[in-house]
């Protein structure tokens, strides 16, 4: 609105309300902030941190698997480590990955998640496609764990390269 | 997708309007001048009847409620304490007693404008908001409110109220730097004494009116040159 900041201090319920300065400050020192671990988190080497409780070998598999795609994808010169950043980062809060498969010559993805229903697979495959990185991601197989949670596997194709 | 709504209070008249650009009057209401128990029952009927919960609401106060006062500010830094003393002490000037009034001042400027709300009126209004889950947007003087319709810009605007008149002369950032209402007998045409008046002489006047003779107008016509 013009001149908004006229007339504040005349304004009793202001007080309670934050001034557009002030959002722009916290937006600002928010940006920094993300613009700062982004910088780190690409200088550094890939952590994936399981967000589930997955077993030894499970863990041991997932490494393996970053291994060989790293040395793979190193080959081809594709910076692969943003599709497995976009995969894990865009899950939903509830949804862990127990498995990542990149294959860069297949141009394929599969997946294995954990999540307590299917909706948040759903909404897991929409995130996946939403930044145009994978497509026709589907659900190819799911079972119930003991404990009541799901496992699903997600198969998707991966349509382009990271920048 | 929540209304932007704007609750004008005149002195014995409130209208309530959806503002922005669908503006559209929902109400008005008449109530006994002067009576803060009424103008809030007013205030709550013009809810209830446009029906309305979540968004946002401002306030508008006409210069009967919202008494406006201009004066020099010092230059020095002054503590939270200290400058409530010197509010209180130029209120206290005008009014007597400030207890039962909420007291503001500009945040910037030589020559500072404030304004004293009655506090059973300016309370009683954010409590009728939060019974109809409305946000508070800004609660202001209606002239205020008016001016803050345009770009900043230097002259002398003049509100008509419905049995007053409210001439303010801006300096070039916008700021209010002159104030004086006046109350006008019944049936006068609030701006006349404004027309005449020295501060409308070689500058030009714009002039609004807060509430419209017909209540069924829009209320806070744009400014026009008088």
């Amino acid at each position: 609105m013009i001149g908004e900041a006229r007339f504040v201090g005349l304004d009793p319920w202001a007080a309670g309300r934050p001034r557009r300065r002030d959002i722009a400050g916290l937006l600002s020192g928010l940006f920094a902030l993300g613009a700062v671990l982004v910088w780190r988190s690409l200088a550094e080497p890939v952590v994936v941190t399981p967000v589930a409780v997955v077993s030894g070998a499970e863990r041991e598999r997932l490494a393996r698997t970053i291994d060989a795609t790293n040395a793979a994808t190193a080959r081809l010169g594709v910076p692969w480590p943003l599709w497995l950043r976009d995969t894990l980062i865009d899950l939903p809060p509830g949804a862990a990955a127990l498995q990542v498969d990149i294959d860069p010559q297949a141009a394929r993805l599969r997946l294995v998640l954990d999540v307590g229903e299917f909706a948040l697979a759903e909404v897991a495959i929409q995130r996946l496609e939403a930044r145009a990185r994978f497509a026709a991601v589907r659900i190819v197989a799911h079972e119930r764990a003991p404990d009541g949670r799901l496992r699903v596997s997600l198969e998707g194709r991966i349509v382009a390269e990271s920048p | 997708m929540a209304d932007t709504l704007r609750l004008t209070v005149d002195t014995d008249a409130a209208a309530l309007a959806r503002s922005g650009r669908q503006r559209a009057v929902l109400g008005c209401e008449t109530f006994a001048a002067g009576d803060v128990a009424a103008a809030l029952a007013a205030c709550a009927a013009l809810f209830e009847r446009a029906g309305v919960e979540g968004g946002s609401t401002s306030v508008w106060l006409g210069s009967a409620w919202a008494r406006l006062f201009c004066f020099d500010w010092p230059t020095v830094a002054l503590r939270s304490s200290e400058r409530e003393a010197l509010l209180r002490e130029y209120w206290g000037r005008v009014l007597g007693d400030t207890s039962a009034s909420g007291l503001w001042v500009e945040a910037s400027g030589a020559r500072r404008l404030s304004v004293a709300f009655p506090l059973a009126l300016q309370d009683g209004l954010a409590m009728l908001l939060q019974q109809h889950r409305l946000r508070r947007g800004r609660l202001l003087p209606a002239v205020c409110g008016v001016l803050l319709q345009q770009p900043p810009r230097p002259g002398v605007f003049a509100l008509a109220e419905a049995s007053r008149a409210t001439v303010v002369r801006c300096d070039t950032r916008g700021q209010v730097v002159d104030v004086t209402s006046r109350r006008c007998g019944s049936g006068d045409d609030p701006l006349a004494w404004p027309r005449q008046s020295a501060w409308s002489l070689g500058d030009g006047m714009e002039t609004a009116w807060l509430l419209p003779p017909v209540m069924s107008q829009p209320n806070c016509v744009d400014w026009s040159m008088a």
